[in-house]
């Protein structure tokens, strides 16, 4: 019930729920007698991405398979800023997003020995080149916030950004194209092979030249690295499935 | 589904008190049932130098979360301040909040604000307003007609986007949706069949007069289900063709032979006992509120301009409840449903 973005009022509170808030209240406790950083029992890693699932489903996919640490996902640019001030243990986000927050990553999700992913524009019934989209509008998702959006986005299109349009997650660009309230939107290659799963339409990608990194990992404190590092590394196929990536180095 | 509604009429007379809150015409957004959730729209002390944004809004459990998300957005980059609408408000509060604020921009929630703030509108015609953004009212792409310099986001989610998220959840092969309509909503069903076309989907309307009866409405679903035999059947949020003696005299009997998907605007017609709804597909109010900062911060962007012939925006993202042994028994559930509908009735 972490998840800050998605109907907490969907399911009913459960005894681990309720456990673990009674753990929470006890941590803080804990915390406010001077515990320092990373030294509470659940390391705490924040993530900011999104997946073909509800995000309380999506945690705890991740939690599953990293035991004895408190996963919490976010899927608001705004509130995972807003966040990283409690100071959690580490966090994974992309690695432009931590970048742009000024973040320095010391741990990087790999996918087939790439660090990077390949991004496509997608559009309906004919395909999309930048250089079309002069005086459209472009649907991408939020991943910065929107005064950092035009610089990503046009260093993605290498040309200059046209104006966006912007959604909170990959599968709300899907009713862009339909209501055609975009000319085209742009989104990594994963995605799109999912969207074109949902749709009937008759989407058409185009590949972009430049690549966006892979999630990358943040750790607050030396002691929250020592925590969590090796958990990552070592964590199972269904975490990294989840955040596209096979290996973390 | 053998549904004895002698055996079934406590549940069914709970699915049509679920519905009074539809009969209003406005589908009234999800809320949990249970404890009244502690409301909190408190606006953060306002910043020199910033536009405000003014939120006309009543402040209850069904605006919260909108309200929450929007502010979230928005306030980072300007003061947002909520004037509370109840069943008391007279269209002069709301003048004479607006006189004392100045804002920039007004957000404008629900059918009784927009009926007031058109109110306004009207006491004033040669008054200038500033640019308005509209959700969570009925029908807004008709409700904003005659309003001036105002843009929104429509309630209602489009059929395309329930087929899909029907699709999502079921295996079964969906191509043709029928639909029985009143007449007055020949237009609304004329631009939902356009976009299902999109997503290779025949709509398949059956218009009814607008005050039908109920053998009128259950030979449109016969001919729907038994002759045309559509592969699902999706239910507009009609407060008209939703009352207790329509489902029970004419929607139950054809669903009770005939077992089809059927996709409801409200969650409150899913019932695990009731063969009705299958799925509910409704607008995310939280993700809504993040629609409209989104307008917002374009409006911000154009000077606070509308731009010319600017449409009412659909709802992007969904929601979903989803009766999972209906689908199960009669449809068969997708492998990896459950972690994608939202709330599962059981």
């Amino acid at each position: 019930m972490k998840s800050r973005t998605e109907h907490p009022r969907a399911e009913q509170p459960t005894r681990r729920g309720r456990r673990r808030a009674l753990l929470g209240l006890v941590a803080l406790l804990a915390a406010a007698v001077a515990a320092p950083l990373g030294a509470s029992a659940s390391p705490r890693l924040y993530v900011f991405a999104t997946a073909d699932m509800r995000a309380q489903a999506f945690e705890k996919q991740l939690e599953a398979q990293l035991p004895g640490v408190d996963v919490t996902v976010f899927s608001r640019i705004h509130e995972f800023e807003a966040a990283l001030a409690e100071r959690p243990d580490a966090a994974i986000a992309q690695r432009p997003v931590l970048e742009a927050l000024g973040l320095r990553p010391e741990l990087q999700g790999y996918a087939a020995e790439r660090a990077t992913e390949r991004y496509v524009l997608m559009s309906a019934n004919a395909p999309v080149s930048p250089g079309d989209l002069t005086g459209k509008t472009l649907g991408v998702v939020d991943i910065l916030g929107r005064k950092r959006m035009d610089g990503f986005v046009s260093g993605v299109l290498g040309v200059p950004s046209p104006k966006l349009k912007y959604v909170t997650h990959e599968r709300d660009l899907l009713p862009l194209l339909q209501f055609n309230a975009a000319a085209a939107v742009v989104l990594s290659e994963a995605w799109a092979k999912r969207l074109r799963e949902k749709s009937e339409m008759n989407l058409r990608t185009t590949p972009l030249g430049r690549e966006v990194g892979l999630p990358a990992v943040v750790f607050t404190s030396a002691q929250a690295k020592a925590a969590l590092d090796g958990k990552i590394r070592a964590a199972g196929r269904g975490f990294n499935d989840a955040l596209g990536v096979t290996q973390w180095r | 589904m053998a549904l004895d509604l002698r055996t079934k009429w406590g549940a069914v007379c709970a699915l049509t008190l679920g519905l009074s809150s539809v009969q209003g015409c406005t589908p009234k957004p999800e809320i949990a049932s249970g404890k009244q959730a502690e409301l909190s729209f408190r606006d953060a002390p306002p910043q020199a130098g910033r536009d405000t944004v003014v939120v006309l809004t009543p402040l209850e459990q069904e605006t919260r979360e909108m309200w929450t998300s929007l502010v979230q957005e928005l306030g980072s980059e300007f003061n947002v301040a909520t004037v509370p609408v109840s069943r008391t408000t007279g269209a002069r509060h709301l003048a004479g909040a607006l006189e004392r604020l100045h804002p920039a921009c007004v957000v404008v929630v629900d059918n009784r604000t927009l009926e007031l703030y058109r109110q306004l509108q009207s006491e004033r015609p040669t008054a200038e307003f500033p640019p308005a953004v509209v959700v969570m009212t009925s029908f807004l792409e008709r409700a904003i007609g005659g309003l001036r310099g105002a843009t929104g986001i429509a309630y209602e989610v489009p059929a395309v986007s329930s087929i899909v998220a029907l699709r999502e959840v079921s295996e079964v092969e969906v191509q043709r949706v029928g639909v029985v309509h009143r007449q007055t909503f020949r237009d609304v069903i004329a631009k939902q069949k356009e976009l299902a076309a999109l997503e290779k989907v025949e709509l398949v309307p059956i218009a009814v007069p607008n005050d039908p009866t109920p053998e009128i409405v259950e030979d449109s679903l016969d001919r729907l289900v038994v002759e045309q035999k559509v592969d699902a059947l999706w239910v507009v949020n009609d407060n008209r063709l939703l009352t207790g003696e329509l489902i029970m005299n004419s929607w139950l009997p054809v669903l009770r032979f005939r077992p089809i998907p059927v996709i409801v605007g409200v969650s409150a017609l899913v019932h695990p006992e009731v063969h009705f709804g299958t799925l509910a597909v409704l607008p995310d109010h939280a993700e809504l509120g993040v629609q409209a900062a989104n307008l917002i911060f374009d409006l911000a962007d154009g000077g606070w301009q509308l731009e010319p012939g600017g449409q009412v925006e659909l709802p992007l993202r969904v929601m979903t409840v989803v009766d999972v042994k209906q689908v199960d028994d009669y449809f068969g559930l997708e492998p990896d449903a459950l972690a994608k509908i939202d709330q599962a009735v059981k």
